[in-house]
């Protein structure tokens, strides 16, 4: 069946006008800022070529938030598939109490990133966090866990992972779930190993949806913002800055050209990652 | 069939008649500062004007550390609600008063606003704000209890200071308590008071370009001030935890003996959370290595606004000149410990630490310049000192970030001599 003869090219009008009018012209005209003198306190926008770029190659931060954002994006997706798929391979099996353990692992998915950020923010407070509590009621010495790099980038992964792994879970069981039980029953009869129907069976049907796990959780952590702001604000000093907190601490600065020179540059990489994973995903399943 | 008509056709308009002799109801939407909405004369004025003129407030309060860039973004996206609480000074630019405020400076409130206050309150020669704020006056906040129990005699130089910290410090106290997680509780800007007073034109030339925070020694010797402070111990071990939440907290518990805040802050922040305690403390100068005697700094005018492109524009300059009449502000004021900035307040009351050092605060007070100097942020500006204490950088190089961060700030502004 040609899908053409079904739905002909003209009732593609009404879809990308829609995404014309709303994310194409808007984002052209906000991004075109960049190469203004665009900030507040201007009384005439002059065009003013690259040099709201030039900060990118000479400001010290930028090392630091590009490493920060993709420690941040890589360890996280990486965490959330595997963890997620031990979770959802545990729970499609014939436990009792599966149906409220897939409640519970899934919950915190529900919760926005802000308010994860507060509650992390306040279990890992220096002071009188509970985390520090326990470990000097344990005889160990209190962590100042936003104070330094290392310890502040644990606590916003280790928090993006408790918020979203229930949501890889859910993905990955649901592509479990679609295996037809005949395979395995099959593959039982020929002898097959718990660890052969995993690797020869779930595996390669669930490459699909590791994919989409991987590309949705990378971009998320590409745009890292919320929990960061929340814990940190990008501090102390620039230690945990990331690219979506240097675009809006630009911002705070009225640098409003600069900052939307950056998200500019920061746009377009993330476009073309997507584009790259993409071609890899068709190449990764055009042999399943 | 027309009679039913002609009967329907009244009763409208006896109901829309209605609808307009009887006054509803206006809601004011005013934003600003959480910190700045919890002060108790901010309250009770508000609280006044909604008990007597049956009006609403819609409180928008934005978060402590980036309130103005909200604000900013806010006033260029032409957003602003019907009332903005914002400072006064260059700092208004972006806010486009004369675009966005109403003018009040022929309102009879400014008559009754005190000659010291009326520098901040004008902007281009024009008032646009009610300076319905607190008279404070900033300074090293100490704890008279522990200095006593110590034999610490109230430091009047800055080696009499440091000696202090170190009496402090080996008597288990931490010295100090300093917001450092929170960023902006560091306040360099309390140093570049004194500097300034030494450089004539001190804050034009750096927004020209004609001087740089770097080459002078007294400003090295302020970022030095922080690298002390944190290599000797005086902030304690876990200073990177400090948070401006928990600061009332460590003076009220006795864990820190000193602070730099002003002499409001004891009433509005700890005397609620530690009844009592605010007359334990004293108020001294701040100690930043840079004038020997130290320095206090005078109060920093915060303004109310009205929207004059709101729909409730008028509303909101009734508003205003409710807010301003004597019998209200004095409302506001009743037994407020500040300095009051309108000539017709007498029910507020001076706050017992000024009293006290009144002959220190008379001589050393200087008026407030940070917010005059362009790129100079109190986040910004404060984050190289934050990496200096926490090891990475020297005093120099840290110097010289500030003004790195200075001059991109204001060549993105398109100053002239950047």
């Amino acid at each position: 069946m040609n899908i053409k003869t079904i739905y002909p090219y003209w009732m593609t009008v009404v879809p990308f006008g829609i995404y014309l009018v709303f994310l194409i012209l808007p984002s052209t005209v906000g991004f075109s800022m960049a190469f203004t003198n665009w900030n507040p306190y201007i009384e005439e926008l002059r065009f003013t070529g690259f040099a709201a770029f030039e900060d990118m190659f000479s400001d010290s931060v930028y090392p630091t938030a590009i490493t920060n954002t993709l420690l941040f994006a890589v360890v996280t997706s990486v965490l959330k598939v595997g963890i997620g798929l031990v979770l959802a391979l545990a729970l499609n099996s014939a436990l009792r109490t599966r149906n409220l353990l897939r409640t519970v692992y899934f919950f915190p998915a529900v919760l926005s990133p802000l308010v994860v950020g507060l509650l992390f923010s306040a279990l890992f407070d220096g002071k009188n966090g509970f985390v520090n509590v326990q470990l000097v009621g344990w005889g160990l010495s209190p962590v100042s866990w936003f104070g330094q790099r290392v310890s502040a980038n644990f606590v916003f992964i280790f928090s993006e992972i408790w918020r979203s792994t229930g949501y890889s879970m859910a993905i990955l069981l649901a592509a479990l779930q679609s295996i037809p039980a005949e395979y395995y029953e099959a593959a039982e009869m020929d002898g097959a190993t718990a660890w052969i129907k995993f690797r020869d069976i779930s595996l390669p049907y669930l490459v699909p949806a590791i994919n989409l796990v991987l590309l949705t959780s990378l971009l998320f952590g590409f745009k890292i913002f919320d929990l960061v702001y929340i814990m940190t604000g990008g501090g102390p000093g620039y230690q945990t800055e990331t690219i979506s907190t240097l675009i809006m601490n630009q911002y705070g600065q009225d640098m409003y050209a600069q900052s939307t020179a950056t998200n500019l540059v920061f746009s377009v990489v993330l476009v073309a990652f997507a584009l790259m994973f993409q071609s890899y995903q068709k190449r990764s399943e055009a042999h399943l | 069939m027309k009679k039913s008509l002609v009967i329907a056709f009244v009763l409208v308009a006896a109901v829309a008649a209605f609808g307009q002799s009887a006054k509803s109801p206006v809601t004011l939407s005013i934003v600003a500062n959480q910190d700045w909405v919890t002060k108790p004369y901010m309250k009770a004025a508000w609280a006044n004007y909604e008990k007597v003129t049956g009006n609403h407030l819609d409180i928008q309060a934005l978060p402590i550390d980036n309130w103005e860039s909200i604000m900013k973004t806010r006033a260029a996206a032409g957003e602003l609600p019907d009332i903005v609480m914002t400072f006064a000074g260059p700092a208004l630019d972006a806010m486009k008063p004369a675009e966005n405020f109403a003018d009040l400076s022929n309102e009879p409130f400014v008559k009754d606003i005190k000659p010291f206050v009326m520098s901040q309150a004008t902007y281009k020669g024009k008032v646009y704000g009610l300076p319905l704020w607190e008279g404070s006056i900033s300074g090293t906040l100490y704890n008279k209890e522990i200095f006593k129990k110590l034999n610490i005699a109230v430091p009047k130089t800055q080696t009499e200071f440091w000696a202090a910290c170190e009496t402090l410090k080996k008597a288990g106290i931490t010295p100090i308590y300093l917001a450092f997680k929170d960023i902006w509780p560091a306040l360099p800007q309390f140093g570049l008071d004194q500097i300034a007073v030494k450089y004539p034109n001190f804050v034009d030339k750096l927004n020209s370009n004609q001087l740089k925070l770097a080459t002078l020694p007294e400003f090295t010797k302020l970022v030095g001030f922080y690298k002390t402070l944190a290599d000797k111990g005086y902030l304690g071990t876990d200073f990177a935890s400090n948070s401006w939440d928990g600061q009332a907290q460590a003076l009220g518990d006795g864990k820190y003996a000193m602070a730099m805040a002003w002499d409001t802050y004891l009433y509005s922040d700890l005397e609620p959370k530690y009844p009592g305690k605010a007359s334990s403390f004293g108020i001294m100068p701040f100690f930043m290595d840079i004038n020997p005697e130290g320095s206090y700094e005078g109060p920093n005018a915060c303004l109310t606004y009205a929207n004059k492109k709101s729909k409730n524009a008028q509303a909101a300059l009734e508003f205003i000149r409710f807010l301003a009449k004597p019998e209200n502000l004095n409302i506001a004021y009743q037994d407020v410990p500040t300095v009051s900035y309108f000539k017709s307040v007498t029910t507020n009351k001076d706050s017992a630490q000024v009293l006290e050092a009144k002959a220190s605060v008379d001589k050393l007070v200087l008026g407030s310049v940070q917010a005059g100097i362009i790129g100079f942020s109190q986040v910004e500006s404060v984050k190289p000192i934050q990496l200096m204490m926490l090891g990475q950088g020297t005093v120099a190089e840290t110097a010289q970030k500030i003004d790195a961060i200075r001059i991109k700030v204001a060549k993105s502004r398109g100053l002239a001599g950047f």
